[in-house]
């Protein structure tokens, strides 16, 4: 598991909005890479199955890619440990197994069977920071492939 | 640490204001007074003092009387310190009102005044937050002004808190230096302890300025002259409006841009010349020198600022300024300057053109030129429509991941989606159009040269050569500006790292021997073209 970044560098807002995500639904959610402007949050381990997701994988830890000056701008992308299959073997949409901006989240210890699932969240609401919290189910939708 | 100190505030604080303490219908006591919400804005060289809310005196709150003045009661001011402690970083400022001296300087405090202000702000500011502002003004009937910040050294035990009255206490006092109210117009006072040149404008100057003066006076040429001016991005418009912002008169500018001269941008760099895009000098070194040479103000000052509106490095140097003309077209950076607009006070003017075209027919497909004004109290440049959020998402990523509205031709990455460099077109004339709309509105702001023409859109359609103002004016119910004005360094500006800075950073030579190879290999390409 790699190690929680410094809260304390964070932007308020993001603090803010990182507790509403742990209140809601996620309450191990932690910041695991913050990349100049955006962070990687280690949502929670998610359970395929249970779900009823068409996955050869039966569970996934689940990640989103969040701004650091949420809400001003869109949080942008997913990424799952390890990477995905249907098991229909049909390509997945966007779905990609190397992208810049998981490079460095994959030399991360344990990271590096991982995929990124390229997904803008345009009709998120971001009025306040705590919209934040809404994470979690913005990244299943993605990986229910809704549009 | 800032040299400068000044105090401002919105439109609607003054019309509040007036309102409290210069009531036209009331039998008014020959004193009143108010108690407001401050903030701190801190700049590099200038700290402001911004007026952000007023709390409203309940029926006996404020007395006058004969013996004694001007009396808050404690209820009141209980109140403003209840509501200051809940919000980060709030200071308070006690108002109240003198007769304008007959000489019309500034009103002076008196002896009572200086005793109850550190009395009142001592004990009222133990319970704020550590560092929040503690002030004093007095302003009479014509509105001019005198605001004075104090701050207090901290009792270590009780026993030392109760032992020595808060005149012991007193650390320093500081009187602001300028007054900014900016309503539809800019109100620039000073006050009598401004550090400001306050020499009138030279002989000379108002020789070369006279045609101007014809239309504005030489009151308005020394308003000119007196403002900050910041400029934003000075590449076609922005190097154009650092000219002829000098050739109006403004004496002191801030010019911001990270970016250098090249071939691609030299056909539109005002005052560039071909060895200037050989030696790749900085756009701000060669429009600060351009401004130089045109200055009506021989001793014009300019700041030049290599970095990035979106970093907080030279966020500091903006909020030095009075007012920002904004060339730049980023999306990120158009939020970043709309939120300090609001949350500073210091208004934005900002303009661009689009342009869609047919390369291979060489004919325009649509095109229109741009000026909106960001300020507190009028439409705000996301709700104008000027930026979007998705749009400034897709400008905090890196270049090469960032597809074709990317600003910099860099390698893409193998991973990113392919994409050919689509940059936008780009026509000399309409940056003449631009910016001379953008300066047209500076005048009206500034010496209220076209009151009509201040807040809204103003759009050119390049195909049906048609100029007018958009419908919207006001913003949306739910644009969230509104609640930010005046909140100064307690609004977190939307800031980061630019990720077109940080790429131009990386290009850059990384000693002198390799910027003379790069200087010879562009020399011989340019010998051989």
């Amino acid at each position: 598991m790699a190690a929680q970044a410094d809260l304390s560098e964070l932007p308020d807002a993001f603090v803010t909005g990182l507790n509403a995500l742990r209140q809601r639904d996620c309450h191990d959610a932690e910041v695991v890479l913050v990349e100049d402007n955006f962070a990687w949050i280690l949502l929670q381990p998610v359970d395929l199955e249970q779900l009823g997701l068409p996955f050869k994988e039966k569970s996934c830890l689940l990640f989103a890619r969040a701004p650091l000056t949420f809400p001003n701008a869109d949080p942008y992308g997913i990424a799952t440990v390890p990477l995905l299959h249907r098991v229909d073997d049909a390509a997945i949409d966007r779905l990609h197994a190397s992208h810049q901006h998981i490079t460095n989240l994959a030399k991360k210890p344990g990271y590096a069977d991982i995929g990124f699932w390229s997904w803008e969240w345009k009709n998120m609401r971001k009025d306040m920071p705590e919209r934040l919290g809404d994470l979690f189910v913005w990244a299943l939708k993605r990986l229910r492939e809704e549009k | 640490m800032p040299v400068e100190s000044d105090f401002a505030f919105a439109a609607d604080i003054e019309r509040k204001l007036r309102s409290i303490l210069f009531p036209t219908k009331r039998p008014r006591a020959p004193e009143r007074g108010v108690i407001g919400i401050v903030y701190r804005s801190t700049g590099s060289r200038r700290s402001t003092l911004l007026l952000s809310e007023l709390i409203y005196a309940e029926p006996g709150d404020v007395d006058w009387k004969s013996d004694v003045g001007l009396l808050f009661s404690k209820n009141y001011k209980s109140r403003a310190v209840s509501i200051a402690s809940t919000r980060k970083r709030a200071g308070l400022i006690f108002i109240h009102t003198h007769r304008a001296r007959l000489d019309g300087l500034p009103p002076e405090p008196s002896d009572e005044d200086y005793a109850a202000d550190q009395r009142d702000l001592y004990f009222l500011g133990q319970d704020l937050s550590d560092g929040a502002p503690l002030v004093a003004g007095i302003v009479d009937d014509n509105f001019n002004w005198t605001v004075r910040e104090y701050e207090f050294t901290c009792p270590m035990t009780v026993a030392d808190a109760r032992s020595r009255g808060p005149k012991y206490r007193l650390k320093n006092m500081r009187f602001c230096e300028g007054i900014r109210i900016w309503s539809n117009q800019l109100t620039l006072k000073d006050t009598n302890r401004s550090r400001r040149d306050r020499h009138r404008i030279s002989q000379s100057t108002i020789h070369m300025t006279d045609s101007s003066i014809h239309m504005w006076g030489e009151e308005g040429q020394e308003l000119l002259r007196r403002i900050r001016l910041g400029i934003v991005g000075l590449g076609g418009v922005g190097s154009i409006l650092a000219e002829h912002a000098a050739r109006l008169g403004v004496r002191d500018l801030v010019l911001v841009d990270f970016d250098r001269l090249s071939k691609d941008n030299f056909n539109r760099s005002q005052g560039a010349t071909r060895l200037d895009f050989l030696l790749r000098r900085h756009k701000v070194k060669v429009a600060a020198r351009l401004a130089r040479k045109s200055a009506v103000n021989k001793d014009i000052q300019i700041i030049e600022i290599i970095g990035s509106v979106v970093e907080k490095d030279t966020i500091r140097h903006l909020l030095d300024c009075d007012l920002i003309l904004n060339a730049s077209d980023s999306p990120w950076g158009l939020q970043v300057l709309d939120q300090l607009a609001h949350a500073h006070i210091v208004p934005v003017i900002t303009g661009g053109t689009i342009i869609k075209g047919k390369k291979q027919t060489g004919t325009l497909m649509s095109g229109k030129c741009e000026v909106t004004l960001s300020n507190p109290g009028v439409l705000c440049l996301e709700c104008a429509g000027s930026y979007n959020r998705s749009g400034v998402t897709e400008a905090m990523e890196a270049p090469n991941v960032r597809g074709p509205r990317r600003y910099l031709d860099v390698p893409d990455d193998p991973g990113a989606v392919d994409t050919e460099l689509e940059r936008a077109p780009s026509v000399i004339a309409t940056n003449g159009l631009v910016a001379s709309l953008m300066l047209l509105r500076l005048q009206a702001l500034i010496v209220g040269t076209t009151t009509d023409a201040i807040n809204g859109i103003q759009r050119y359609h390049l195909l049906e050569g048609s100029l007018y103002w958009a419908v919207k004016t006001q913003c949306d119910v739910t644009c969230a500006r509104k609640e930010t004005v005046g909140l100064g360094d307690a609004y977190a500006l939307p800031t980061g790292i630019d990720q077109d800075y940080k790429y131009a950073r990386k290009a850059e030579p990384k000693n002198i021997v390799m910027r003379c190879f790069q200087f010879l290999g562009d020399f011989v390409a340019e010998l051989r073209a």
